[in-house]
């Protein structure tokens, strides 16, 4: 009787099991991590994955390659990611190929994991974790406090304080690279968010053009001109989970500085989870969406491809104004862009994105934007960090930066980051209006996220308020559940309410 | 005695196989929710053991109650009233025995290709084809257009995200529960049904009466199936909505899914997959009791 029992409790126990694996649920162990050695102390700045090299911290900078290394040639895999915006593979094989040849007896193999950002930074993840990561990748700056934590990154200070070059690095720059006092990569770019708006219709509107805001009530008023002719959308700022950290850089951000938002305070170490400016944050995606009606379908942001969708309607003339990523400019509307506008200088123009008032905005700045862009990292585990330096180093020496703008068939988005190419008159030379633009106004007044491993999560949790107005939550139901959100991340002590 | 022996050497390499893939990740996965594994952050160099912590989190983890509800609201929609309802129907009409089959079988014989195309595609066209048909502008919109005689941009799946992916997977399941419930009613022996008709009752009465107590083991069993099927369904739901908006349609496994690969929190997100199978052990044992009086009854 009981063992018929048993046995029925195992036949059950595997059809439960064997359906729930047919059906794709990721019931079990998804990945092993063959060098997950239990650390037995916390781990320190110093990434040091368990068997392979020595922590780079402690690496002398000068040491030449050892005899071993040198005799036999040594295999350095690059892993190159496509997101939409990386477009520059070509440069960067030639680039490689001039690289190689000056090293003889190393090769680099391209793994290309090709994918939009979400799924390149699930497999990447996941390549790392089992041990088979590449030695050089692509990441986006704000995973790096989350990455260097769990040992994916070397630690390259000692590498960049040894080269001379590192002096010509803006510091803006510097700092998206660094973490915890420690440098991990080479921004490929950075990038910086105006305020694009539909010219054609501001002056249908009756607004006069070129049109400089300078304070959110400018930016409501002229929205409120725009819905009186019949525009569908007069002013959109990106919301909700769908679009990821868009939502947070190119919307929450972009309003947060404008009141003189800290998201994180560096000196004591605590997030803002109640102060007056997040408020005003959350009451003008409300006043947007809901109470005003100037911002669109709230749906546009809940489902589908709303990227696509905003680009869409500026296309079509049913968008009066958005704050977007740089490179929307030539990528998205420019004539070989996504979604070309026919005339697109006469239709589009950019500016800078005003502060609440004047005055109000971050360090007292008029007007606000903020930062990210991706940079090359070194593998915490890779065992070649000093060939691996050495590519990256030449990769962004200043004559292959001003290459990288001279020999691609289209001008680049992101701006560099050293100072003696943007600078220099072959660049200033080689670049469009726009980008001069940028790199004298925009800038100065950029500001970066917070580098912390928690900011992610943080993050998601800014993305999910903006989600609850969106479907016609408060402010306050927005703001009492960013703040459970956010306790239940970084923990009750580490918040300012 | 040898002969028994023989057999169990025989049976061993399957046992062998079935221990690496189901029982070895298994166990892993049980014992990963005890510990704090992560792939990024702090975690994931420091991983140890830490009890029932993840049980404690979970259970007071409101993400996780709405998760439970979402998933059993979309497993009764579209698994057992939709799939199992609308394919004991389907079942019911292309029965080959029925006295009409002989007039309409060509459309029968379409209806079953339909249904059995759209279960054997693979998930991720399934997903491209709903987002499509569902879209603002999509294909269900022009048609209702074609009907209301105006433009129509009833945004589906963010006004109403859980019938659409409950409509989804309805489309894409039922094809399994036609087919086993189609063989089951060809299997009810003629003269049985004959036999009532004699006797003048109707053919609701012959459904009721003899066909459905005749199939009620069947259907129990694809019950058991269907159940656990759709607590572990992933793929379409979350191509559709990803979980949105705001949580109502974050299935238990899009939950499971975005803690362990989106936070890389593989603890936690272990911990979810149990919680999915101890919902479906119990769902589980509650249809084996009622299979078992079942045959009681017989």
């Amino acid at each position: 009787m009981k063992i018929r029992t048993v046995i029925t409790f195992l036949a059950l126990l595997s059809i439960v099991l064997l359906l729930a694996a047919c059906s794709g649920a990721p019931t079990a162990a998804p990945s092993e991590q063959p060098t997950q050695a239990p650390a037995q102390e916390q781990p320190t700045e110093a990434p040091t994955k368990a068997p392979p090299t020595p922590a780079p911290t402690e690496k002398p900078v000068e040491q030449p390659t050892t005899a071993p290394e040198s005799e036999q040639p040594e295999t350095i895999t690059l892993s190159l990611a496509h997101p939409v915006w990386f477009n520059d593979h070509d440069w960067t094989v030639t680039k490689i190929k001039e690289w190689e040849a000056k090293n003889p007896g190393v090769t680099v193999k391209l793994v290309e994991l090709p994918s939009p950002d979400g799924p390149y930074r699930e497999k990447l993840v996941l390549d790392l974790a089992s041990g088979q990561g590449p030695d050089i990748y692509l990441a986006d700056t704000f995973w790096f406090g989350e990455f260097a934590e769990a040992g994916y990154l070397a630690n390259l200070t000692d590498y960049v304080n040894a080269w001379d070059d590192w002096s010509q690095w803006y510091d803006a720059a510097k700092s998206a690279v660094t973490y915890k006092d420690n440098v991990y990569g080479l921004n490929r770019t950075t990038d910086v968010r105006p305020l694009y708006y539909r010219k054609d219709l501001f002056e249908k509107a009756g607004i006069a053009t070129p049109w400089q805001p300078t304070s959110w009530d400018d930016m409501f008023s002229a929205a409120q001109k725009l819905k009186d002719i019949g525009v569908k959308a007069p002013w959109m700022v990106k919301a909700g989970k769908v679009v990821g950290e868009a939502t947070t850089m190119q919307g929450f951000y972009m309003l947060y500085l404008g009141c003189g938002g800290q998201l994180w305070n560096p000196e004591t170490g605590k997030w803002d989870i109640g102060s007056q400016c997040l408020r005003d944050t959350f009451q003008v995606y409300y006043d947007l969406y809901i109470a005003k009606k100037l911002g669109g379908d709230p749906d546009n942001w809940l489902a589908g491809d709303p990227i696509s969708n905003y680009r869409q309607m500026m296309q079509a003339g049913e968008l009066g104004m958005i704050a977007t990523w740089n490179g929307d400019w030539s990528g998205t509307f420019g004539p070989n862009g996504d979604f070309p506008l026919e005339n697109r200088d006469e239709q589009l123009a950019y500016t800078k994105f005003p502060a609440q008032a004047p005055g109000k905005g971050i360090r007292g700045q008029d007007y606000v934007t903020i930062s990210g862009g991706w940079a090359f990292v070194v593998n915490g585990a890779s065992q070649h960090v000093d060939k691996a330096f050495d590519l990256l180093a030449y990769l962004h020496t200043k004559d292959n930066v001003i290459s990288y703008y001279r020999d691609q068939p289209t001008l680049p988005g992101g701006l560099p980051t050293r100072q003696d190419v943007t600078n220099s008159e072959e660049w200033q030379s080689l670049v469009d209006d726009y980008m001069l633009w940028q790199a004298e106004e925009l800038v100065p007044l950029t500001t970066f996220r917070p580098p912390v491993p928690e900011y992610p999560k943080v993050s998601e949790a800014i993305q999910s308020a903006t989600e609850t107005i969106l479907l016609g939550g408060s402010v306050d139901d927005a703001l009492a559940q960013y703040q459970d959100d956010v306790i239940r991340i970084v923990g009750e002590d580490n918040v300012t309410k | 005695m040898r002969k028994a022996n023989w057999l169990l050497l025989l049976a061993l390499p399957a046992f062998v196989l079935w221990a690496i893939f189901m029982v070895g990740p298994f166990v892993r996965g049980i014992l990963m929710s005890f510990t704090n594994e992560a792939l990024v952050g702090p975690n994931a160099m420091n991983v140890h053991f830490i009890g029932l912590e993840n049980y404690r989190r979970l259970l007071s983890d409101a993400d996780f109650y709405n998760s439970v509800k979402v998933s059993s609201i979309f497993v009764f929609g579209s698994a057992i009233v939709g799939q199992v309802g609308l394919g004991l129907l389907l079942a019911v009409l292309i029965n080959r025995k029925r006295k009409i089959y002989g007039k309409i079988s060509w459309a029968i014989a379409l209806t079953t290709a339909i249904v059995i195309l759209a279960w054997v595609t693979p998930a991720a066209v399934t997903g491209l084809t709903w987002t499509s048909f569902l879209n603002k502008y999509g294909v269900l919109n022009q048609i209702i257009g074609v009907f209301v005689g105006s433009e129509v941009a009833y945004f589906w799946l963010a006004k109403k995200p859980m019938l659409s992916i409950i409509l989804a997977n309805i489309w894409q399941g039922t094809g399994w529960s036609m087919l086993l419930l189609g063989a089951a009613i060809e299997s009810v022996p003629h003269e049985v049904n004959e036999a009532a008709e004699v006797d003048g009752a109707t053919s609701w009465q012959r459904f009721r009466y003899i066909t459905l107590p005749l199939i009620m083991g069947p259907i129990l069993v694809n019950l058991i199936f269907i159940t656990i099927w759709t607590y572990g369904v992933f793929e379409v739901p979350y191509m559709l909505t990803k979980g949105g908006p705001a949580g109502k349609t974050e299935l238990l496994t899009i939950y499971g899914y975005q803690q362990a690969f989106k936070y890389f929190d593989l603890g936690y997100g272990s911990t979810v997959a149990v919680g999915i199978l101890v919902i479906t052990m119990v769902l589980a044992i509650i249809y084996y009791r009622l299979l078992g009086r079942q045959a009681w009854n017989k």
